[in-house]
C-alpha cells in the first residue's frame, strides 16, 4: 500500500488560504493553525506568505488596517468568494462523480464497500 | 537565541526588498510565534528562492507595474555589474599575459566581446549618470538623506577600489618578479594572498555599488515614464549581456580546442569567468523580458503572478 504521503495532492497553499479565510479575517499564524486542524496540512511559513501574496496580488484577498504590521489579517475580497465557491463547486462535481465511479467500480472488484 | 532561530531571521532578510518591505514583520512574526525548525527553514529557503525568481508585487495595477519596472532596472544593473566582473577575469586569465592560443576565432571573439562590453558598459554608465541626477536633483532639493547618501556611496566606493587598487599595484610592483621567474614560498603565498584578497575586495565594491544605488532607485521612487525608459535601457543592456557571454564562451571553446595554453589555473579562472557572465545573461534575460511586459498594457493582476 503507497504511503499517505505518496497520493496525490488537492492541497493547493492558495486555496488552502481561501478556504481558511471563508470564516472571516484571520492572521498568518491563525491561517497555519487552522489549514493544519481542518485539511491536515501544515503551512510553512515561505509556502504560506507566498501564497498570501499571489492571492493579494490577484486581488483575491486583502489585508485590514488594524495598526499591527506584525500581525496584520487577511480577508477575502468579492472575487476571492467568487473564485473560492467555483472551486468549491469544482472540487464538490469531482468528489461526487469520484463516488459514483468508485461505488459502481468497487462491486466488480470484489470491492469491501 | 540559537542556531535555528538565527537562520530563519537571515532567510527572512533574504527575500527580496519589495517583498520583505510589505510582509517581512508579519512574516519575521510568524516564525518567531512558530519557534524555530529545521522544516520551516527549508521552508523559507525555498519561499526566498521562488521570490526571487518569480517576483510577486502587491498594490493596484499600477503599482504592481511601476514595481515591476523598477525590480527589472535594478536586477539587470546587478547583473551587468557580474558581467562586467566576468569581463575582467576573462581579459586577466587570457590577455594578462596573452595566451599563445589567442589568435584566430578565439582572439576575434575577445576581441568582440571586449568592444561589446565597452558599448554596453557607456550605455549603461550614461544613461545610469542621467538617472543619477533624477535622483539626487530632487533628494538634495528635499534634504532627503535617505536618498542621497546611497546615491552617492558608489562614488566613494569607487574611490576607495582606485585607491586599494593602486596599493596593490605598487606591492605587485614591488614584490612579483618580471616574467620566468618563479616565486617562492612565503613571498609567492602572499602575493596570491594579496592578490586573492584584490578580487574579493573588488567583487564586494561592485556587490556594494549594485546595492546601494538600487537602495537610491527604491526610495527615491521614480515616475513610470522614467522607470519606463530605465526598463528599455536595461533591455538594451541585457543584449550586449548576452552577446559578451556568447563571446566569452566563443573565446573559451576555441582556446580549449586549440590547446590555447590554458594553464590549469587559468582555465578554472576562465570558466569561474565564462559561467558568472552566462549566469549574468539568465537573470537579465529573464528580467527584461518581464519588464518589457509589463510595458505593455495588460488586465489588472496579470504582473502580480508570473510576469
Amino acid at each position: 500500500m503507497p504511503r499517505v504521503a505518496d497520493d496525490p495532492k488537492w492541497t493547493d497553499p492558495g486555496l488552502l488560504v481561501l478556504g481558511s479565510l471563508a470564516d472571516g479575517a484571520k492572521h498568518g499564524y491563525a491561517m497555519v493553525h487552522d489549514v493544519e486542524e481542518s485539511a491536515g496540512v501544515r503551512l510553512g511559513p515561505g509556502t504560506l506568505y507566498g501564497a498570501i501574496a499571489r492571492l493579494e496580488a490577484r486581488g483575491l484577498i486583502e489585508a485590514l488596517d488594524d495598526g499591527d504590521s506584525r500581525r496584520r489579517p487577511y480577508r477575502l475580497t468579492a472575487r476571492g468568494v467568487e473564485v473560492l465557491e467555483r472551486q468549491l463547486a469544482g472540487m464538490q462535481r469531482f468528489a461526487a462523480l469520484g463516488r459514483k465511479r468508485l461505488a459502481r467500480f468497487t462491486p466488480a472488484l470484489g470491492g469491501t464497500s | 537565541m540559537n542556531v535555528g532561530a538565527r537562520l530563519q531571521r537571515l532567510l527572512v532578510a533574504a527575500y527580496p526588498p519589495s517583498f520583505r518591505h510589505r510582509y517581512g514583520d508579519e512574516l519575521a512574526s510568524l516564525v518567531e510565534d512558530s519557534g524555530p525548525s529545521w522544516r520551516d527553514s527549508l521552508d523559507l529557503a525555498l519561499g526566498v528562492c521562488r521570490a526571487w525568481a518569480a517576483p510577486v508585487f502587491g498594490g493596484g495595477p499600477a503599482e504592481q507595474r511601476r514595481s515591476r519596472l523598477q525590480s527589472t532596472t535594478i536586477t539587470v544593473l546587478a547583473a551587468w555589474c557580474g558581467s562586467v566582473l566576468a569581463a575582467a577575469g576573462l581579459a586577466k586569465a587570457v590577455d594578462d599575459p596573452p595566451l599563445h592560443g589567442l589568435h584566430g576565432a578565439a582572439w576575434t571573439a575577445y576581441d568582440v566581446g571586449t568592444v561589446v562590453v565597452e558599448c554596453t558598459a557607456a550605455t549603461v554608465l550614461l544613461t545610469g549618470f542621467a538617472f543619477w541626477l533624477a535622483v539626487m536633483v530632487p533628494a538634495l532639493r528635499a534634504r532627503r538623506r535617505d536618498v542621497v547618501a546611497p546615491a552617492l556611496a558608489p562614488a566613494f566606493v569607487v574611490a576607495a577600489w582606485l585607491g586599494a587598487t593602486g596599493l596593490v599595484g605598487l606591492f605587485a610592483r614591488h614584490e612579483v618578479p618580471a616574467a620566468g621567474i618563479a616565486l617562492t614560498w612565503p613571498r609567492g603565498a602572499l602575493v596570491l594572498s594579496v592578490f586573492v584578497a584584490w578580487l574579493a575586495l573588488t567583487a564586494a565594491c561592485v556587490a556594494g555599488c549594485a546595492a546601494s544605488a538600487s537602495v537610491a532607485l527604491r526610495r527615491a521612487r521614480l515616475s513610470v515614464t522614467n522607470l519606463a525608459t530605465s526598463t528599455v535601457v536595461a533591455a538594451v543592456a541585457a543584449v550586449g549581456i548576452a552577446a559578451q557571454a556568447t563571446a566569452s564562451v566563443v573565446c573559451l571553446v576555441s582556446l580549449g580546442g586549440t590547446g590555447g595554453g590554458l594553464d590549469p589555473r587559468d582555465a578554472v579562472f576562465c570558466a569561474g569567468s565564462v559561467a558568472l557572465a552566462v549566469v549574468a545573461t539568465s537573470v537579465a534575460a529573464v528580467s527584461a523580458t518581464r519588464g518589457l511586459g509589463a510595458l505593455r498594457p495588460g488586465p489588472p493582476g496579470r504582473l502580480g503572478h508570473t510576469t
